[in-house]
């Protein structure tokens, strides 16, 4: 991993630095996130793309220190957020920074809205906790930030309660929670996950607007490829508790270079696949206690060689901004030599 | 690889020969509230007026966001879910005049494979159990044979047969749903209706669990009902593709035909809303005004007018209830402004109309087409 | 930023994908406290069972009136003996066949019973359900230990049959609106309906696939209704409506024992402790048993 350039200007506005979970378990300790460093720079939007059980969404709730136990971060994680250390702070001083210059919208607003309070008082609230406003202040800035987010009617709407809203709706009032207070970063955990495709196609643009029109930073959780081609500026790629890949957004989807992207991309079903046989990967992800030490992939890969399964690939710099955790970066020659994968299993 | 796609020509000379499923003017009304001795306090219209066919060794795709009623039109086909009215006929026989003993038998013939494979299995009954209970419902093999009737379905759904004995919480979701496929098969049926079988599903796997269904509707000669919301999916596997809305059938068209030339407008800002994996599509779409009305108070006329894009929407469309009718070869839409349609401009006029039908279709709803010609379209890794 | 989300969104696969869990027994003997109390019930079950037969005195046995009247605790007589000069250990033990057997058998019925009611309610359709469960409800509006005064006040000499089957028949209406519960909210599982999409009957369906479920929360429901009825019956013993004298069981024994209680405290003292021992067990094995069964049903990712 190369160490970011450290001047003011160019620093990033957050940076993860080897950052690992443990999780003790009856069955022993497992590391769901092992080791991952990201940078998200002022005004980009990075995508954080894996299927489920990458660790993906384990490590946005890390930049929040949001994890529970069993689950803990290790000594050694580093997370620097405009120049702060988030691990070294006190909770007092973490809330300050939770909700006002990081803030996270989750998947599932139902679940994620608190039932009892109306729309308006649960974005007024926020307000309320970080600055020293009137209660009738804080209640017209929540109004004018739901009208914002495209909510037609927004004092009406604001008198509502989440259970009288649509799915939609209540995706936009999670969302005018998390602007509320102009955070220089947005955590979006699968944003548009449980929305309809119509209902989603608002929501993306709307993020994007309202992204670019405050200059904030977006880290995007998602699993959805297509959002990702929507949305981001630069993609991580995570696979079994690590990033294997890092691009530019259109060099990813140009060229991918790690074997687990390169499958993913295949995987997908589009109008020129139609009617022929699918392109897989065999077997199934593992899970974290069956992580194999050498290459997390090899199993399931197509290009896998004796290498592979002794050492372990760090993330190779491949020049133009790109990662990839893959030997192919050292020996692009075996990139010819495309085999059946160990694993003949199923998911 | 490719998949025994019925020529067109034969394919329509099939359907008009006998389709193994004719769906006529389906309705079905649920009551909200009510009890022992209260009276409902209304109901919600789940499914309206729904017709179609289905011909056999074909997969017609049911399409649309959630509530708009395609789940129930699945269930309703199995009688699962009793239909307010319609008839529902499997090869000749009408569903609804079967009593439930005839009809338990009937379900030997007509199977189910559910979206959610952690609900779909009873977690208290071993994966073997779960597959062998079709084959003695219907007395179909017992003792020894039945068990290797089972071990023989595992292998053929690609999970090893040693694994009957275990418990559907020591499987992940893509072989669970491999399960619940073999569960559908052991009866050997002619029909399954597939409520979204791949969208709970990890893309890799979904890729997977696609390709098993692509496989075994070939060597099986199955007849698919596909439920899905993924167009991706629905084009990937789907001869022939219905588009749902509030409960009505909206369009209805061999695949290809849906997806270059899509009549209806709410299809066409369905397609154009895919988010599409390509980061250099173009980045224009049909936005839909406001969310999907409820189910409990649609709208007058035709259900999709109060977010219609089209520019001769007028006061024609509020009052006039659209009728399915051909727009092209074998395609079918429900629209009053898109041209032909049998309800003339003098009618339209008549009820308020001001605007004359013209054919529209916006570039963005092509956009995933891409210029290059090989554009993509997403398919989620899951949901 | 109000947070309500579980945070360990992508860990729940772990869990999922782990080696093949333990067995139910196992799990529920991994509880120290469900150890002990299993073991304490056990014992009492095996001495209630063995120790007539070694024990050298019968619990109708009058000994020597004169000077074996109300004798304290000593090597002779382990719990001393009572106002008639019966051995208390012999008539513990002897009443704790009775009261244990009368409790199990009674809780066995109330269970079957609830359950098949339960079962019935749970799969029928909104008008039987609905008429299954008001009944059920004015069961459980009748104060059961009144109903059971009523009953059993009847026969001249109400006999141990009699009893169980009052007591029974009285312990179900709670079992069956819990069952009936658990089946409505099943029945709506895409695994019920994929059952009965292969054309599985009613019956069948309960049977094999419903039944499994709804024992995991009956059987914590008996282990609780166990301490329950055995409490309930030592009162209705006690009011001298239960188990007729000169049958021991703990409720008359320690009625035989209020009178004394200044001056032989230990005839009520013997049976009052058991009858604590074995309720605390009960329960401790239900909430043993509640988390066993719930760890079974592992959470989805």
């Amino acid at each position: 991993m190369t160490a970011p350039p450290t001047s003011a200007a160019t620093a990033p506005l957050l940076a993860l630095r080897d950052v690992r979970v443990r999780i003790r378990t009856a069955r022993g300790t497992i590391t769901p996130v092992d080791g991952v460093s990201l940078d998200v720079h002022r005004g980009e939007v990075l995508a954080l793309v894996g299927e489920s059980g990458c660790g993906k969404s384990l490590t946005a709730l890390t930049i929040l220190r949001l994890l529970e136990p069993p689950a803990r971060i290790e000594a050694g994680s580093s997370i620097r957020f405009e120049g702060t250390e988030l691990l070294a702070l006190d909770e007092r001083a973490l809330r300050a920074v939770r909700g006002r210059r990081i803030a996270m919208v989750f998947q599932e607003p139902m679940t994620a809205l608190n039932p009892v309070h109306t729309a308006g008082a649960q974005v007024a609230e926020v307000v309320r906790a970080h600055e020293r406003v009137s209660r009738r202040e804080a209640m017209d800035r929540a109004v004018a930030m739901l009208a914002t987010v495209g909510i037609p009617d927004p004092a009406v709407r604001a008198t509502q309660y989440p259970h009288e809203l649509s799915g939609g709706m209540r995706q936009r009032v999670m969302l005018a929670i998390a602007l509320v207070l102009d955070p220089a970063l947005l955590v979006a955990d699968e944003p548009t996950t449980a929305l309809d495709v119509t209902i989603q196609a608002q929501l993306l643009d709307l993020l994007r607007e309202a992204q670019r029109a405050r200059g904030a930073s977006m880290l995007l959780i998602t699993h959805d490829l297509g959002v990702v081609a929507e949305m981001a500026q630069r993609v991580a790629v995570m696979y079994a508790g690590q990033v294997v890949e890092e691009a530019p957004v259109g060099a990813l989807f140009a060229a991918p270079l790690h074997p687990y992207t390169e499958g993913l991309l295949a995987a997908m079903p589009r109008a020129g696949t139609v009617r022929r046989e699918l392109a897989t990967i065999p077997g199934t992800v593992p899970p974290p206690e069956a992580w194999p030490t050498a290459c997390r992939f090899a199993d399931r890969c197509p290009y896998a060689w004796q290498r592979c399964r002794t050492e372990a690939p760090p993330l190779h710099d491949a020049g133009d901004g790109r990662r990839a955790r893959c030997h192919l970066v050292e020996e692009p020659a075996r990139r010819a030599d495309r085999h059946a994968p160990a694993a003949a299993g199923t998911a | 690889m490719s998949l025994p796609v019925p020529d067109t020509a034969r394919d329509a000379a099939s359907l008009r020969a006998a389709p193994l499923l004719e769906v006529r003017n389906l309705v079905k009304r649920f009551p909200i509230g009510g009890g022992l001795l209260s009276r409902p306090r209304g109901a919600v219209q789940a499914v309206t007026d729904v017709s179609f066919d289905v011909a056999r060794g074909e997969t017609l795709a049911l399409v649309g966001e959630s509530g708009c009623g395609k789940t129930t039109t699945g269930r309703c086909i199995l009688r699962l879910v009793e239909p307010t009215s319609g008839t529902v006929c499997f090869d000749g026989t009408d569903l609804g005049a079967l009593d439930a003993r005839a009809m338990r038998a009937m379900r030997r013939r007509m199977q189910l494979v559910f979206q959610d494979p952690y609900a779909s299995l009873n977690p208290r009954m071993t994966i073997g159990a779960a597959i062998r209970e079709g084959l003695v419902v219907h007395r179909l093999a017992e003792g020894a044979a039945a068990d290797a009737r089972v071990r023989a379905l595992l292998d053929e759904v690609g999970l090893r047969p040693e694994w009957a004995s275990r418990y559907p919480h020591e499987f992940s979701g893509g072989q669970r749903q491999r399960v619940g496929i073999a569960r559908a098969l052991a009866v050997e049926p002619e029909f399954i209706v597939l409520d979204e079988p791949v969208s709970a599903l990890d893309v890799s796997v979904q890729a997977q669990v696609i390709n098993l269904l692509a496989r075994l509707q070939r060597d099986r000669g199955l007849t698919y009902l596909f439920i899905a919301h993924d167009l991706g999916v629905v084009e990937h596997l789907a001869t022939r593709v219905a588009v749902m809305y509030l409960g009505r059938i909206v369009e209805l068209a061999p695949t290809a035909s849906l997806f270059t030339r899509p009549v209806m407008p709410y299809t066409q800002a369905l397609l154009s809303a895919i988010p599409i994996p390509d980061p250099a599509a173009p980045r224009d779409r049909i936005v839909l005004a406001g969310d999907p009305p409820s189910p409990a108070s649609p709208p007058s006329g035709c259900v999709f007018h109060p977010r219609c894009p089209h520019p001769a929407r007028d006061a024609a469309c509020a009052s006039i209830v659209p009728p399915l009718e051909a727009k092209g070869t074998g395609h079918e839409a429900a629209c009053l402004k898109q041209p032909p349609t049998a309800v003339t401009p003098a009618a339209q006029r008549a009820a308020g109309g001001s605007h004359d039908p013209v054919f529209s279709l916006p570039a963005a709803a092509l956009r995933s087409r891409g210029a290059s010609g090989t554009g993509t379209r997403a398919a989620g890794l899951s949901t | 930023m109000t947070t309500s989300v579980t945070p360990l969104g992508d860990v729940r696969v772990v869990a999922l994908e782990a080696p093949r869990p333990r067995s139910g027994p196992a799990r529920l003997l991994a509880a120290p406290g469900t150890r002990l109390a299993l073991g304490a019930l056990l014992t009492i079950a095996m001495c209630v069972l063995v120790l007539p037969l070694v024990l050298p005195h019968a619990p109708h046995e009058q000994l020597d009136l004169a000077t074996r009247a109300l004798a304290s605790p000593r090597a002779a007589h382990p719990f001393g003996t009572d106002a008639v000069a019966r051995d208390v250990l012999a008539r513990v033990v002897a009443g704790g066949r009775v009261s244990l057997a009368v409790a199990a058998a009674s809780v066995l019925l109330a269970s079957a019973l609830g359950t098949a009611w339960g079962l019935a309610a749970g799969l029928a359709g909104a008008r039987i359900d609905a008429l299954l469960m008001r009944l059920v409800d004015a069961g459980l509006a009748v104060p059961r230990v009144l109903l059971l005064l009523v009953v059993l006040s009847l026969p001249r000499e109400p006999s141990l049959v009699l009893l169980v089957l009052a007591l029974g028949a009285t312990g179900w209406f709670g079992v069956a609106r819990l069952v009936r519960t658990e089946v409505r909210r099943l029945r709506d599982a895409d695994w019920v309906l994929a059952a009965r999409a292969l054309g599985t009957s009613r019956r069948r369906l309960a049977w094999r696939q419903l039944l499994p479920h709804v024992l995991a929360p009956v059987l914590v429901t008996a282990a609780l209704g166990m301490g329950n009825v055995i409490v309930l019956e030592a009162g209705l013993s006690w009011l001298g409506v239960g188990v007729q004298p000169p049958r021991a069981s703990w409720g008359n024994i320690i009625r035989d024992g209020t009178d004394l209680l200044q001056a032989a405290p230990w005839i009520s003292l013997a049976p009052g402790a058991c009858l604590v021992l074995v309720v605390l067990c009960c329960t401790v094995l239900a909430d043993g048993l509640r988390d066993a069964l719930a760890a079974r049903e592992l959470p989805r990712p």
